[in-house]
């Protein structure tokens, strides 16, 4: 059963992330005309939109939450080659009914290029701040006072070498801190495009330790899965096509013999369903079901079964062409016997609609009655 | 059966989305889905397009959180962990069988239960959306409980090669239902002209239910004639096999059913029922016969249906394993309808070919909750009918599946506790999927937040609680309340947060003079020792209570403590001294000397850290007006209770030369030195001339005694108090290696010692040049260079060796005094006296009347000792570094 339900933004242009932070109650939204804005879950359901302020004077690319115990902090990346943190401070008033004020904590100005992508680290590791930009540097910040937001440091710079569009961290917690940078460097003789860098404790440093000779397009997007216990690293590739990486930590005596590799690695899934450019991906919070949009206006959700092996499981479709065609009222469940139904929805006004998706309509009522015996088989 | 790929599609239609289409993850089956697409990928001309955006939220696979459902889900709950409980019990030993099977019936029962409740719900709804809805979940529920009520037949409750046709009855009589029907024909004053009677009729014995079928046949208007006395007799006489009948074994029963069908057989070829065709289908459905099935199609509706009535009639000795061998004859009567096989039906079949995987497999695709295939394959597990297939990632298709049906509870405002308690029972990686949901639980609440406490305080998760603290913390903390804020650091033991709480306390206590959230702090107890400064400001409040209370004495030691432990931050040691001003006021000596020499230590590191910190950068912190008002009462409190704790300790030895006393034989003056008892002192009397003057000496091994005078010259001395002077300074050996120093009120204030001349112009310039003269003539230098009375300088303090000196300072005037207290510092090492043998005296043989006449006589020295007030005193600590002179 599917559900969908809109949310009316005031952005006056594309959209280009949506955020959530960590508990799903609030959503941070940023966009081209330069503004990023927060919305609250309501009480009774509904998204309400709490501030929108104008943020960078570009396009505001990403935009990504903390962890709700640094507080209520946001970091957004921007065309203008600035990095900002921002956090929420609430008035005397409260939260309700007042829009509450976000303030620029710190500005990072380190990038002479766009930056494509920033993301926080995992709680663990402290408050980092990872960014990457397209003229291939890495850059790691930390606030070393958590109560301190306006001082930061820049702790690493990662030469990639390599123009870069996106970069994931990796959320284990038994694992050294490790972040996978993806390249949108379109020549293919660059080598791999997909990189996976690991902090060294011992001399402080961020090592390079694999290249994925396998992706060689350009790499939109990439993204850890929460790992949930498994010994394994679920690494998801958006390029042209998607692809489902298991990494396994070999142990000190393995990682001898394979010369110097750490990683067994393992390609467990590769699908080219969107026949185009994939862009986006993201994992539910267990890390079971992937998410991916492309270019052929679809939104794919993937999902493992029991032995491993990922299947699509969904779609979702965008079609800007039927609009005048379809009737708002009606929900149209046409059946067919591989259980498939299609259904649109449009708005505005916002209609929640159910969908029956597996369900075969054509149940028997069980009936003496002649006719309604005779409805299904 | 050939694997069908089920994707479900769906369209957005808006035009936006013609650009292509984004989507991000909610918290559990949520996805926000906005049009666009990365933004490099973007002809440059295209990044813009001018329009209002819109974000969809898109949810699935909520059936669950429907009020009636979410009952379903809560009650199911308890019949899963009842199961889980026992068997874990029955494990060590004994057959859990029975126990699944009564499990296994009572979800049956709650899904009868509901399904009956949504029913009701849907006939009173007028609500043509919201009755669809309880339809649909109601068809849900009654799919449900079909495919559950087979899988308990063929794999839960058959005995291996068992008959299975009484049990297949049961389920085909439970969802075939026509009770209602029947009750209808019975109500009708014909029956048999009712519509359906004949249908019903058919279908009855289609299902065996003998009893019922007879009750409406006797009620045909024609029951008494031949043909109908003949069926009635046929049905009354036909053998039903059940296992309750212990006595009958399956041959003699299958026997016993020849003989009977025999029988029909006979009655339908001898013509018995030419006229009537009613009748002649029934004996032709009671004989077995093939054809007739096949013309009852309608009646039996589905092919299952007629699987079991066919089976009843031509095979009632059939096993469970076998049936898979009928279902293609009754598959093919329904083959040439138009439509095709529906995921039911496919089910059914695998289920009948025994292929659990596959009936799991088929229903998880099927139904769009996971509580069905859960909860089978959570029984078919514990029945052993699954092996155990190690996945590739160490778990079992149990598990996989309560997990995934745990995840989809996790997702609901009400139904995650349920979930928790699912994901307890999967043992590979429950624990680990509840710590990532933990985490991320929204916590509207407090409420709530303790509940998840609970739940990790129960599964021993402290990393989860920290963080579930700090959140909830730092939520109250950015809505400035401060003291929950600080509950819920306290909670997480943050040290670092805890901290930052306590400051803003005290800051806010420093600004208003009160406290807020006194009950906290407190209560603090124990948890204040988390972080230094959070101990510091229970111990304050601690303080103030203290201080409230009258308990003098314990709050000036504990505010002693706060400051010598250095547990006060810096910034707070004036706040901590003002708060000893009244406490050295007091009527009682509450400091003793020691006390207060540490009060004074921090005054003095106080100022000193002010002064360079003015030096560095300018104004950023200074006293103010008001500040520097109060550190002089305080200095002035200070020396005051010095003085009085000096008197009453008596830690030192007192050297004195007292004025005769005057004409009303009172005692009114001299001069004093009093010297710390831990220093080795003696008098030097042959020093002592015909002035007020009296000497000291401290004996220092390594280093020059020190020699130590006071002394007063009366301001209407006409020279021979100077003379006297001279003579006893003449008197010192000059040879011997001694430092002088001589202190005392001169009365010679014409002096700039600055030259040192004297002032001309001012009176009594003989004495004063006497003085200077004096000075050269002994090589002493005098050190005081500020005023010590109004504008000038009286008090002075004379040595021969002014290196020694640090620090010569004068102090607020003591008691009635008009004179400054005149303050130094010099750096001598001290030889430290050693501790004596102790001498231990037997009271027995002492001589108790000596001793009391000794004793009477130290009190009248007392005594006389505290009247002599108006005495000067020259003292030197125990540091050897202070020596303080004061008239």
């Amino acid at each position: 059963m599917f559900v969908t339900r809109h949310i009316p933004t005031d952005h006056q242009d594309l959209i280009h992330d949506v955020s959530y932070d960590f508990h799903g109650r609030r959503m941070a939204t940023c966009s081209t005309d330069q503004t990023v804005q927060i919305w609250d879950l309501q009480d009774n359901g509904e998204w309400k939109c709490t501030a929108s302020w104008k943020s960078h004077s570009g396009s505001v690319w990403r935009v990504t939450w903390a962890h709700p115990e640094f507080g209520q902090v946001i970091a957004t990346c921007s065309f203008d080659r600035t990095v900002s943190v921002w956090e929420e401070c609430v008035g005397d008033t409260g939260r309700d009914g007042v829009q509450s004020n976000w303030i620029r904590k710190t500005s990072h100005v380190d990038s002479r290029t766009s930056i494509m992508d920033v993301k926080f680290a995992p709680k663990h590791l402290g408050l980092l701040l990872a960014t990457c930009s397209a003229d291939g540097i890495v850059r790691i910040y930390e606030a070393p006072d958590v109560m301190n937001l306006s001082q930061w440091s820049l702790q690493h710079e990662i030469m990639c070498k390599i123009s870069c569009s996106c970069i994931s961290w990796n959320p284990s917690r038994m694992h050294a801190p490790m972040i996978a940078v993806g390249s949108d460097d379109p020549s293919p003789s660059a080598g791999g495009k997909c990189q996976i860098y690991e902090f060294n404790s011992a001399n402080r440093k961020w090592n390079k330790v694999e290249s994925l000779s396998v992706v060689t397009d350009p790499v939109h997007d990439v993204a850890f899965a929460p790992n949930l216990g498994r010994s394994h690293h679920l690494l998801a590739i958006a390029s042209k096509d998607l692809k489902i990486i298991s990494l396994t930590p070999l142990g000190r005596d393995a990682a001898l013999t394979t010369q110097g590799s750490k990683f067994k690695m393992q390609q467990v899934a590769d699908f080219s369903e969107h026949e185009s450019q994939v862009w986006r991906l993201s994992w539910n919070v267990t890390g079971t079901i992937l998410c991916s949009s492309g270019d052929d206006g679809c939104v794919r959700l993937w999902k493992a079964n029991y032995l491993g092996s990922w299947k699509c499981i969904a779609v979702l479709k965008g079609d800007g062409s039927q609009v005048q065609q379809m009737d708002i009222n009606q929900s149209s469940m046409s059946s067919s016997g591989q259980g498939q139904s299609n259904s649109g929805v449009r708005g505005p006004p916002p209609v929640v609609m159910n969908m029956n998706i597996k369900r075969n309509s054509g149940w028997p009522l069980f009936n003496t009655q002649k006719d309604q015996g005779k409805a299904y088989y | 059966m050939a694997e069908r790929e089920k994707v479900f599609c769906q369209t957005i239609y808006d035009p936006a989305c013609s650009a292509g289409l984004q989507s991000t993850w909610g918290f559990g089956n949520q996805l926000f889905v906005f049009p666009g697409r990365k933004p490099t990928l973007y002809p440059e001309n295209q990044l813009h397009c001018r329009r209002l955006q819109e974000i969809r939220e898109v949810r699935w696979d909520i059936d669950l959180y429907h009020p009636v459902m979410r009952k379903l889900v809560n009650e199911s709950h308890n019949i899963f962990v009842m199961l889980q409980k026992h068997a874990a019990e029955k494990a060590v030993g004994g057959s859990i069988h029975p126990l699944i099977l009564k499990s296994s019936r009572q979800y049956i029962a709650v899904l009868i239960a509901y399904s009956d409740e949504l029913k009701k719900l849907a006939d009173a709804t007028i609500d043509e959306d919201k009755k669809e809805n309880y339809l649909d979940l109601l068809r849900l529920l009654k799919m449900s409980e079909l495919i559950w009520s087979l899988c308990e037949i063929l794999f839960l409750d058959s005995p291996a090669g068992g008959l299975v046709i009484t049990q297949l009855l049961d389920w085909i009589r439970i969802h075939f239902t026509d009770e209602e029907t029947i009750l209808q024909i019975l109500q009708e004053e014909r029956p048999d002209c009712h519509q359906f009677y004949w249908d019903t009729v058919y279908r009855l014995v289609l299902q065996g239910q003998i009893d019922h079928a007879r009750r409406l046949l006797s009620k045909h208007t024609a029951a008494y004639s031949d043909n109908f006395q003949s069926i009635d007799d046929l049905l009354k006489r036909m053998p039903i096999f059940s296992q309750m009948s212990r006595g009958h074994s399956v041959a003699e029963f299958d026997m016993k059913w020849r003989h009977w069908q025999d029988d029909a057989q006979r009655r339908l070829e001898e013509q018995e029922f030419a006229g009537n065709k009613q009748l002649r289908t029934i004996c032709r459905i009671l004989a077995g016969e093939e054809a007739v099935f096949t013309e009852l199609q309608d009646i039996c509706g589905t092919w299952y249906h007629m699987l079991v009535s066919k089976m009843l009639y031509q095979h009632p000795t059939v096993k469970a394993i076998d049936l898979q061998y009928y279902v293609q004859s009754c598959l093919d009567v329904y083959r040439n309808s138009q439509q095709r096989l529906g995921e039911l039906d496919n089910i059914l079949l695998v289920a009948l070919e025994f292929d659990i995987h596959q009936v799991i497999k088929e229903s998880s695709s099927m139904f769009s909750n996971w509580w069905f295939v859960a909860h089978l394959t959570d029984l078919l597990q514990h029945c052993g009918q699954l092996e155990a297939h190690k996945l590739q990632y160490g778990s079992n298709l149990r598990e996989f599946l309560l997990l995934d049906y745990a995840s989809s509870l996790m997702s609901n405002k009400s139904l995650w506790v349920v979930g928790v308690s699912y994901l307890d029972h999967c043992l590979e990686f429950g624990r680990h999927y509840l710590e990532n949901f933990i985490e991320n639980m929204p916590i509207e609440t407090e409420r709530k937040a303790q509940k998840l406490l609970n739940i990790c305080k129960e599964r021993n998760m402290t990393e989860q609680a920290r963080s579930i603290c700090k959140v909830v913390g730092m939520r109250h903390l950015n809505n400035k309340r401060l003291g929950a804020a600080l509950t819920w650091f306290l909670r997480s033991k943050d040290v670092a947060f805890a901290t930052v709480i306590a400051e803003k306390f005290l800051l806010e206590y420093s600004e208003s003079g009160s406290f807020t959230n006194l009950d906290l702090i407190d209560n603090l107890g124990p948890s204040m020792l988390l972080s230094n400064r959070l101990t510091f400001l229970g111990k304050y409040r601690e303080f103030h209570k203290l201080y409230e209370d009258g308990d003098f004495f314990a709050a000036g030691s504990l505010l002693l403590s706060l400051l010598d432990s250095r547990l006060a931050p810096k910034e707070f040691w004036l706040t901590l001294l003002k708060d000893a001003i009244p406490l050295l006021e007091a009527r009682e000596l509450i400091f003793s000397s020691s006390d207060t020499y540490q009060l004074m230590h921090c005054l003095e590191e106080l100022t000193k850290e002010f002064d360079v910190m003015k030096q560095k950068d300018g104004k950023r912190r200074a006293f103010s007006e008001h500040e520097k008002e109060k550190l002089g009462l305080l200095k002035l409190g200070l020396t005051r209770n010095l003085s009085r704790a000096i008197v009453t300790e008596e830690l030192f030895n007192v050297y004195r030369s007292d004025r005769p006393p005057n004409k009303n034989n009172q005692s009114h003056g001299g001069v004093l030195i009093a010297i710390n008892k831990e220093l080795i002192s003696t008098e030097v009397s042959e020093l002592k001339t015909d002035c007020e003057i009296v000497w000291s000496q401290i004996n220092m091994t390594g280093s020059k005694n020190l020699l130590i005078g006071a002394y007063y010259r009366p301001s209407s001395n006409k020279g021979t108090s100077l003379q006297q002077l001279e003579l006893s300074l003449s008197r010192i050996n000059q040879s011997s290696n001694t430092n002088i120093m001589i202190g005392g009120d001169f009365n010679l204030g014409h002096i700039d010692w600055s030259i040192p001349q004297v002032i001309p112009g001012k009176p009594d310039a003989e004495h004063h040049n006497k003085l200077l003269e004096l000075l050269e003539n002994f090589n002493l230098q005098q050190i005081v260079n500020t005023p010590t009375r109004k504008e000038r300088i009286l008090d002075l303090i004379l040595v021969n060796n002014p290196t020694t000196v640090n620090k010569v300072n004068t102090l607020p005037p003591l008691g009635l005094s008009d004179h400054d207290i005149v303050y130094i510092e010099t750096d001598t090492w001290l030889r430290k006296v050693r501790q004596h043998p102790r001498k231990i005296l037997k009271y027995d043989k002492a001589n108790w009347e000596n001793i009391e006449a000794d004793l009477q006589k130290t009190l009248e020295e007392l005594t006389v000792m505290n009247n002599n007030n108006n005495s000067t005193i020259n003292e030197i600590t125990e540091g050897g570094d202070l020596l303080s002179l004061l008239h």
